[in-house]
């Protein structure tokens, strides 16, 4: 696994604390946060190669921080969790971060972390 | 076109299909907090048989979380049977304090995600009334819905409740400033059929700045 800093957004601090613990243990630099403005607070001081980004979560959704996130921070990719697993929230999230880089909660560490490396090599990729 | 019944039925629907897949999201966060909790064990066990030793209080708070997350998914599948259940009955004598909490527990995700707080202040005494019970909350919640939708940043509304004579009134008040908001949504054909199949009326009361909903007291009456 590649050397990576990645922030984890998500409204159920249990969830994402723990999955931030998790990574670290797996050799993941994680930093979490719960709400879309922590994190645009966050990536003024840190600066991260991936955030991974709850869909649905209050005031702004997972789907518009990806958008201000990638103003601020061009070359950082995303990954998007979701409970939901509706249609709908399947079209939005699979467009916005292309399908490969959608995940269905309760999310599988193992799976997360090829999702990561895959969406890290493809930035790579990019001119 | 369809007649007020039918478009009641249809909203009913539509109704219990949102609440269905609000409470399935809520359900699964709870699920994925078990999950990673459960997995994060299985890593301390993992390093455990390496050699390395175990927080034995870390993994006492890890328990503690994983029961609350039990009792809360508890709580949640509790709601919902309730809400279930009330499609038993078409017509049945409900308490509405209790019916108008329901509703505002199960709309407390989708509250949350538009940054809400909503709260029932109920009558003294158990308010009860004979009606639809499953069309009185597909009235209330879609009126939650389609207000708080309207009026984003509104911050907190109450639903209050009280008994006439052979009537029950429900009022939202604190919407002096959205009188029109609020007459777009009773004009709408959707809730214009909600009203007719539970027998009420809905009206802005300038004076209160509120909105008032009667139901009759017995809707067989």
């Amino acid at each position: 696994m590649k050397p990576m800093h990645v922030l984890l957004v998500d409204d159920e601090k249990e969830f994402v604390s723990t999955l931030a613990e998790r990574l670290a243990l797996r050799g993941v630099e994680a930093d979490w946060v719960t709400s879309a403005a922590e994190a645009l607070r966050k990536i003024e001081a840190t600066q991260y190669d991936l955030a991974v980004l709850d869909v649905k979560m209050p005031h702004v959704s997972g789907i518009e921080l990806k958008r201000m996130l990638h103003t601020r921070c061009p070359d950082m990719q995303f990954i998007f969790m979701t409970g939901h697993g509706s249609e709908q929230d399947f079209h939005a999230g699979s467009s916005e971060a292309g399908a490969a880089y959608y995940l269905v909660k309760p999310v599988h560490i193992e799976e997360l972390m090829r999702k990561m490396s895959a969406a890290l090599d493809q930035g790579q990729q990019r001119p | 076109m369809s007649s007020m019944p039918e478009r009641s039925s249809r909203q009913e629907l539509r109704y219990f299909g949102a609440v269905t897949a609000s409470v399935s999201h809520e359900l699964k966060n709870v699920l994925a907090i078990l999950n990673e909790h459960a997995g994060l064990l299985q890593d301390f066990t993992a390093m455990a048989e390496q050699g390395q030793p175990l927080d034995v209080e870390r993994i006492r708070r890890l328990s503690a979380t994983m029961l609350a997350q039990i009792g809360r998914g508890g709580a949640i599948v509790k709601r919902m049977n309730r809400f279930a259940h009330s499609a038993d009955q078409e017509r049945a004598t409900v308490e509405l304090g209790g019916l108008a909490a329901l509703v505002v527990e199960l709309f407390g995700r989708s509250a949350a995600t538009r940054g809400v707080t909503v709260a029932v202040r109920g009558a003294q005494q158990a308010l009860l009334i004979r009606t639809r019970p499953f069309a009185l909350e597909t009235l209330l919640g879609s009126l939650l819905d389609r207000l708080t939708a309207a009026l984003p940043g509104i911050g907190t509304l109450a639903i209050e409740l009280q008994s006439g004579a052979a009537t029950a009134q429900i009022s939202v008040p604190g919407l002096a400033q959205h009188a029109e908001a609020v007459a777009v949504l009773l004009a709408s054909d959707d809730v214009k059929a909600l009203l007719s199949v539970l027998h009420a009326n809905a009206d802005f009361s300038d004076a209160r700045g509120a909105l008032l909903i009667t139901l009759p007291g017995d809707i067989d009456a």
